[in-house]
């Protein structure tokens, strides 16, 4: 009874270190300039992998005019056209729609990327990293506050903050009500990335891990579990899938509508 | 697992520098070659488009010019062949007319040729009867020379047939 406990939790024991390994960003050295510690990571690793694919690969793609290529061309071109003209452009008008395209392709390929190098076999998923979606949230906040800047000059955008219709007297409760929400909203951006990429890794993990917690009552029990676990992996997988697709959909899209609140006020 | 929601900003940092890079180069080599493309192609196929445009509407003013052109035919058609049945009704009239003149002409000359070849065969006959009747008398005569009764005898013959035959007599008198 007591070994059985112990099993149990070692078991446990073990699931958070390999949940901690599989999960949290491994950092293999610091690069030292000055003040700041620039971590050498295997998220770093992840994120110039993604960078040379896009790099080199979209443009091949892109340019070459071979048979060969042309149904990656194709997909990439329906992406593209989906993210110009049923996301970007209805929020941004189609002046500044075309004008801050190449923002929101990129992101969507980037994080899009990021998000699948996750599913490889010793892969890490960058995108379920605070750090990470911190900063493409920062740079979507930055984005938002430039576009409505540009279209509407300093002080129309700060007068805007505040909806339309509201009585003056209200104005010093609302603005930083606004300002607050603004600073929510790439927040908001921020952890449902972050959460959702790290959640379906965490079920994986999990579902896997089932495999050795029942396996440490007793062989039979881990050999019993294991088809369904495997099965239960395979549909998280396919599910993780749609997840990397869905959630830098869902990033891209926010970031319109909120860049096209902050450029057409009402 | 406290980790995991401690960011390491310096991480951070290396995101930013790989998506503005990525923000700078895609934007040079991906995005703007394929919006040319999506662009030239969108411009080819409004272009092909428009001369399919331009093409169902020559084709529709051709059929209709073709329509109207047909329809003109199909009437002057119409009308050439009332002209041509009527020139053949009254070609038939005329014919008929020629043929039944032609007819009443033949036939009245027919008829005087009957009348002619009866005539003739009249006088032949009478000239026969004529020669019988003088063989017949002749014999007589040879007979009964000097008989008065024989005499009298064809006297009442010939008064008989003249009686019964005044054309004879006409006939006769006219030779």
């Amino acid at each position: 009874m007591h070994e059985e406990t112990c099993g149990v939790n070692s078991g446990i024991m073990e699931l958070k270190e390999i949940l901690e390994h599989h999960i949290i960003d491994k950092v293999w050295a610091y690069l030292e300039l000055g003040p700041v510690h620039l971590p050498v990571s295997k998220h770093l690793l992840m994120m110039v992998i993604a960078f040379i694919l896009l790099v080199v690969v979209l443009p091949f793609i892109i340019r070459s005019r071979s048979a060969v290529t042309a149904p990656l061309r194709s997909m990439i071109e329906v992406i593209f056209l989906f993210i110009r003209d049923e996301v970007v452009r209805p929020n941004l008008g189609r002046e500044l729609g075309d004008k801050y395209i190449g923002y929101f392709a990129t992101l969507f390929f980037f994080i899009l990327t990021l998000n699948l190098l996750g599913l490889f076999p010793f892969g890490a998923t960058a995108t379920g990293n605070l750090a990470v979606t911190g900063a493409l949230a920062a740079m979507s906040l930055v984005l938002i506050v430039y576009a409505g800047i540009r279209k509407q000059g300093i002080t129309g955008y700060i007068k805007h903050l505040v909806p339309g219709g509201v009585p003056v007297w209200l104005y010093p409760i609302l603005f930083p009500i606004e300002l607050i929400g603004l600073v929510t909203k790439a927040f908001a951006l921020c952890v449902r990335l972050f959460a959702n990429m790290l959640g379906g890794h965490i079920v994986i993990l999990s579902f896997i891990c089932f495999i050795f917690i029942f396996g440490s009552f007793g062989a039979i029990y881990g050999f019993g579990v294991a088809p369904v676990s495997v099965l239960l992996v395979l549909f998280m997988m396919a599910l993780e899938l749609f997840v990397a697709f869905l959630q830098a959909y869902i990033f891209v899209f926010l970031t319109a509508i909120f860049t096209g609140m902050a450029v057409n006020p009402h | 697992m406290e980790a995991l929601i401690r960011p390491d900003f310096g991480l951070s940092f290396w995101t930013i520098v790989c998506f503005v890079l990525l923000l700078v180069i895609l934007r040079k080599t991906a995005w703007t070659p394929l919006i040319n493309a999506i662009n030239e192609r969108e411009e080819g196929l409004r272009i092909a488009r428009e001369s399919t445009d331009q093409a169902r509407i020559e084709a529709e003013r051709v059929r209709d010019e073709l329509n109207s052109r047909l329809a003109g035919l199909k009437s002057e058609i119409k009308e050439q062949l009332e002209d041509a049945r009527k020139t053949a009704a009254r070609e038939k009239e005329a014919m008929l007319a020629d043929a039944r003149k032609s007819a009443a002409g033949i036939i009245a000359s027919a008829k005087k040729e009957i009348e002619a070849e009866r005539a003739e065969a009249l006088r032949d006959m009478k000239k026969r009867v004529a020669e019988i009747s003088l063989m017949a008398a002749g014999q007589v005569l040879r007979k009964n020379m000097n008989s008065k009764a024989n005499e009298e005898l064809a006297g009442q013959f010939l008064a008989e047939i003249e009686k019964d035959r005044p054309d004879l007599k006409a006939e006769a008198g006219n030779n």
